[in-house]
């Protein structure tokens, strides 16, 4: 068998289930799409490949009447013909086109799926389409949308985030509106932004006139190595006179 | 900037260091507040979302 020329072929075989794995995991969710392993990696890909090669196969088939001729493939890896005589045998350009348009219809499908499980909020009701990114549900609120968890993410209007952070100087705790994140490698969080930042010593907070501090800038970053605990609050401004 | 869930109505106070202040205030008077979950301070009026 042609070693080689078997990987090639599952390669080629594979992309449409590699490019709806990518266009499914996009945005806040595209780390999730390096984060497999490799079992977990191939039957991602493998499983949705299989289905738009069966899909195509069969589109093709009803519509063209043009039925995949398998042997040919077997043929290929048990070198009983070379790759040449293959392509001057088939029809080269048409297998181009057909592997084009299952890769387009793949990306789009995966695309669109992600697009619809987010706009009918189907990851926050069910736990099998949820995104591992935890931490985009954690600070954008909507893990209020999951079940058993009372409020509603679209009536938060900010987040508020109290750091207790370790220096040498003390335990600090510093407060201030959620502004966004950075997730590291392992999905963990690596960085934090907040704005309007306020800090104080944790052991100040027994006294009646503690000390509070307020950070000059527009966002202060915190990367999450550094942080010991972290508590957010979800808040809706009911009402406020914007204007005035 | 990647927005996350912070509305137009908190972005347009947090542009104002006036309302910036009261914000704050707000939130501070919202935790002390043991029952109610409501703090406000000048014209600006907060609610933690999801207390029961």
């Amino acid at each position: 068998m042609n070693i080689a020329l078997f990987s090639i072929l599952f390669f080629v075989f594979l992309i449409p289930g590699i490019l709806f794995r990518r266009f499914y995991f996009t945005a806040e969710f595209s780390k999730e799409y390096f984060k497999s392993s490799y079992f977990e990696l191939l039957l991602s890909t493998f499983l949705p490949a299989t289905l738009f090669h069966l899909l195509g196969g069969t589109i093709i088939y009803v519509f063209f009447g043009y039925e995949f001729d398998y042997s040919l493939f077997i043929e290929l890896t048990e070198k009983k013909v070379s790759a040449i005589s293959l392509i001057q045998k088939s029809s080269i350009f048409k297998a181009i086109i057909y592997n084009l348009v299952i890769c387009v219809l793949a990306s789009i499908l995966g695309y669109r799926l992600k697009q619809l499980i987010r706009k009918y909020k189907l990851d926050r009701k069910y736990k099998l389409l949820r995104y591992k990114n935890e931490w985009h549900y954690l600070v954008t609120g909507e893990i209020l949308d999951f079940p058993n968890v009372p409020g509603e993410a679209s009536t938060v209007d900010f987040v508020w985030v109290d750091l207790l952070v370790q220096t040498t100087e003390g335990t600090i705790i510093y407060t201030g509106v959620l502004s966004d994140y950075v997730l590291s490698k392992e999905n963990g969080l690596d960085r934090i932004y907040l704005g309007e930042v306020v800090r104080r010593y944790l052991s100040d907070d027994g006294n009646k006139k503690r000390k509070e501090y307020a950070m000059p800038g527009n966002f202060m970053v915190f990367p999450f190595g550094n942080v010991i605990n972290m508590n957010l609050t979800y808040y809706q401004i009911e009402d406020d006179d914007i204007n005035g | 900037m990647r927005k996350l869930v912070q509305s137009k109505k908190a972005t347009k106070i947090l542009s104002n260091p006036g309302k910036v202040v009261h914000l704050r205030k707000a939130v501070e008077v919202e935790r002390k507040s043991a029952n109610t979950n409501t703090g406000k301070s000048g014209t600006i009026k907060v609610r933690r979302v999801g207390a029961i």
